[in-house]
């Protein structure tokens, strides 16, 4: 028997249309704007279900959804995926060329791959054209866009390898072994994509249709073609097309336009962060996490919940308990007459902090499992749920092929496999940033590497500190920054880009409880933390860290300064997040 | 005397000076180009001066050129008016690859293409290298300017990377391209600690669902041609192949020539930002080849 792993975590365009329905949750918060006729960004780092997303909604996969679903296909939003991350646009030729010429050369590529992109998609469809005759879209191409077709293929299969025919002219004229090789019969998106989607409007099955033009990965377009292709967004005219984007957020593309304007969010644009703190089971992303979960359960017969499938060790979950039995008792005691939400908030701060405290300094580590843990060391990221989910059932698998076991069913992963599990990803990551950050992340310097690591070190005997003695927010494993004038505060901030690239560090922005104040939260790795012993479920709270200290931990691997009642920072310490 | 030509890149390695003092005690060439590298000229200062000093007493015109890693276009703009300038009808023209970047390598030999001219090139191997590291500070890979071939729409990316010391660097590759899959080649044998440093480390690639490893072996006659052509020759139609190389020098010939027998495919360089200034050290077998 074949087994396949149900939490397979490869990049979403190599899953193949089936497993994207079978793996794709819908019910996301940003679905619906999709298959909206807004611009869109899609705002995220690797692995948080950009691709899949777009992926999804495009129109191949749609039509094999209709398939499955015996249902008509839906043709008022055409989705049409266009990855930026190709080996064409990679190339470099065109800054050899002066401005002028690198813009026009960069455009032609983005415009014929995005309508490429338009006629291979749309050539899918079968029988697109039967109602029409073909020759009057032939004509209109030749006519609006200069294209003579070949005349026996039919007439989209005919476009699409025009236009691959086009990619590769230029690209020969490109390559010519001379200073100013340029390619003259460039086109733009005005002369090119727009009369084709007008062509493409008198097919019938076409005639409402809007088009969605699904730029993936963007952060891969060279500066040329982001200022075209926000040129395209500020033009708001959005009945025939719009733009879906999905792009990094660490250098994301700059928002100028070809003429020098700028896009702004709200106006010409909607920009949705993939990236979700994980607060709780109820917050969206922990429903997100166990739909999933249990998706990928289902689609591999396990008939089990998340929490059935990884189940937390029974002694860890008797020795929380206790703790909290302790902690409640703790509550009445201290609060005089608590209420009983008094209480529950008590025994929320207090009662995992006490676990990790009542632990012997000669135990090991603390046994990680359970589906909520994994939850919250994914800190918010799809494909940081899914890999150690992988790696634990790719052992218990390798172990029963070890034993001589051919048939036999994965009901549960065993906590002390999630355990091991854990702790090895864990290592591994704090691995990576001892050792590979500077051979690995683009424009990370050696020095660079070793203030992450210090950085690192730091933030980890910072919460380690604060788990053991804190009075008040043990299990805050979020910071912000203040004292934002500290003269090497732009070193720091280039440093935690870089984590942010590696991601070893996420950033959502939320409002103070108390400032009301827009601020930007730093969230650590939390696979971090079993490494160190440390919990990752965190609590609603963060820690306000001085730029200074933060510094001068990297640099100069001093601790961050900590006292047990407050703040390292006198301020800001108690404002929650929610 | 003769009217042929030498071509080096600079640097502050033992190999370097050994090597070029060793070739010209054999033959005089009429003229060195030596391009060095802005980001290194005062680490390499000593050793241009040696290689001045050596031509002026032999009388061997010399051309120093400055380049940059930084600063790529102007650096291809200086390979491409300091070699389409040059005479080489009926001459040869020595390439000493040995601390040439492979981009270097690549530029040059595409820019010396269809010239009348026998091309050489020459590679020293050293005695050893630094133990720890050899390169750190990864640069964002880039194609090579004029040898990214012909990219096809809609098609999937194979990615072949012939791998060296550097393992993060293979992973820097895969990120960045992501590929449908790729193809390790392995350089065999135990020369210069391989077995430890390449071969080993490499190993915990084999459980990657989209990587294939393969044996290639740069210090054979072909540079490991063959082996790399049978991995790729069956997708070059079809899909898009980018090509890059972290091991051995000589693999960069397999695949160059690998690129001119199929125009289509990409070469990729991984840039390093830093490079150990104890890199190698000595000097230790010389390996010729004509193109």
């Amino acid at each position: 028997m074949d087994y396949n792993n149900p939490f397979e975590y490869e990049a979403a365009i190599k899953l193949g249309y089936d497993k994207i329905l079978d793996f794709y949750i819908q019910d996301f918060n940003y679905s619906r704007f999709i298959r909206s006729r807004r611009n869109i960004f899609l705002v995220g780092e690797r692995g948080c279900g950009k691709t899949m997303a777009l992926l999804y909604n495009s129109l191949p996969v749609q039509m094999r959804k209709a398939e499955r679903d015996n249902t008509p296909l839906n043709l008022d939003i055409v989705c049409v995926h266009i990855p930026c991350n190709t080996p064409l646009t990679h190339k470099k030729e065109y800054q050899l060329l002066d401005d002028f010429q690198a813009s026009v050369v960069s455009e032609h590529f983005l415009v014929i791959s995005i309508m490429f992109a338009i006629a291979d998609t749309l050539s899918k469809i079968p029988n697109l054209t039967t109602s029409m005759n073909e020759s009057d879209i032939r004509e209109d191409l030749k006519f609006l866009l200069a294209i003579k077709l070949p005349p026996k293929k039919p007439v989209l299969s005919s476009l699409a390898l025009y236009f691959q025919k086009e990619v590769g002219e230029a690209q020969r004229a490109i390559n010519a072994k001379k200073l100013d090789a340029f390619y003259e019969n460039a086109t733009s998106f005005s002369a090119g994509v727009l009369p084709l989607l007008t062509c493409l409007k008198k097919i019938p099955k076409l005639a409402n249709s809007h088009f969605a033009l699904m730029l993936d990965d963007a952060h891969d377009l060279n500066i040329n073609q982001i200022r075209a292709l926000n040129s395209w967004i500020a033009y708001r005219d959005n009945s025939l097309f719009s733009f879906k984007i999905a792009t990094a957020k660490v250098d994301r593309p700059p928002s100028l336009t070809a003429s020098g304007g700028a896009i702004l969010e709200g106006h010409d644009y909607t920009l949705i962060d993939m990236e979700q703190p994980y607060q709780n089971r109820l917050s969206d992303f922990g429903k997100l996490a166990r739909d999933i979960i249990n998706r990928r359960l289902e689609k591999n017969a396990i008939m089990k919940t998340p929490e059935e499938f990884f189940p937390v060790n029974p002694q860890f979950e008797a020795d929380v308990k206790e703790c909290e039995d302790r902690i409640r008792k703790e509550a009445a005691q201290k609060l005089g007459k608590p209420t009983q939400k008094q209480i529950t908030d008590y025994v929320y701060k207090y009662a995992r902090a006490e676990y990790f405290r009542s632990r012997s300094k000669k135990a090991n580590w603390p046994p990680y499992s359970g589906f909520e843990t994994l939850v919250h060391l994914s800190t918010g990221v799809i494909r940081n749920l899914l890999e150690p989910c992988y790696w634990m059932y790719d052992k218990i698998v390798s172990e029963k092929y070890s034993k001589g076991e051919k048939d036999f069913i994965v009901n549960e992963i065993p906590y002390s496999v999630q355990t091991d599990i854990i702790l090895e990803r864990s290592k591994k990551k704090w691995d990576f940033i001892r050792n590979g950050l500077d051979n690995t992340i683009t424009g990370c310097s050696r020095e660079q590497a070793l203030q992450l690591y210090n950085l690192f070190e730091n933030l980890a005997i910072l919460f380690k500190d604060r788990l053991l003695k804190h009075k008040s927010e043990p299990r805050a494993i979020t910071f912000t920054i203040s004292d934002k004038e500290f003269e090497h505060y732009n070193k720091l901030e280039g440093l935690l880009g870089i984590a942010r690239k590696a991601q070893l560090l996420y950033t959502y922005i939320s409002s103070g409880k108390e400032s009301g104040k827009r601020e930007l939260y730093y969230v650590p790795n939390r696979i971090l933390w079993p490494d160190r012993g440390l919990d990752p479920v965190g609590q609603y709270s963060h820690v306000s860290i001085k730029a200074r200290h933060l510094w001068a931990a990297a640099n100069n691997n001093k601790k961050i300064p900590f006292s047990q009642t407050g703040a390292e920072e006198g301020q800001g310490l108690f404002d929650n997040e929610q | 005397m003769n009217s042929d030509i030498f071509i080096t890149v600079a640097s502050w390695e033992e190999r370097f000076w050994l090597g070029f003092e060793r070739e010209m005690n054999q033959y005089s060439p009429a003229n060195v180009l030596m391009y060095y590298y802005k980001e290194y000229a005062e680490r390499t200062s000593s050793h241009r001066e040696k290689v001045k000093q050596l031509c002026e007493k032999k009388g061997i015109g010399f051309h120093p050129y400055e380049v940059s890693f930084k600063e790529g276009k102007e650096s291809w703009k200086i390979l491409y008016e300091t070699l389409t300038e040059l005479k080489v009808t009926k001459k040869t023209i020595t390439l000493d690859i040995t601390t040439m970047p492979r981009e270097t390598i690549w530029t040059i030999l595409n820019l010396l293409d269809e010239r009348d001219a026998e091309i050489k090139y020459i590679y020293y191997k050293p005695e050893g290298y630094h133990e720890e590291w050899l390169s750190r500070n990864a640069d964002k890979p880039r194609i090579v300017y004029k040898m990214g071939g012909i990219a096809k729409l809609g098609v999937p990316t194979k990615l072949v990377i012939l791998t060296g010391y550097d393992v993060d660097r293979v992973q820097q590759l895969i990120d960045f391209f992501e590929p449908e899959a790729t193809f390790l080649g392995i350089q065999t044998g135990n020369q210069l600690d391989n077995q430890n440093r390449n071969i080993a480390r490499h190993q915990k690639f084999k459980n990657e669902p989209d990587v294939i490893l393969f044996d290639v072996d740069a210090y054979s006659e072909d540079r490991g041609f063959a082996a790399i052509e049978q991995q790729i020759s069956g997708h070059v139609k079809h899909l898009n192949v980018i090509m890059s190389s972290l091991g051995p020098k000589l693999s960069a010939i397999a695949l160059y020539k690998i690129h001119k027998r199929y125009p289509d495919t990409a070469l990729a360089y991984a840039p390093s930002k830093e490079f150990n200034p104890e890199y190698s050290h000595g000097i230790g077998e010389t390996v010729v080849g004509l193109l």
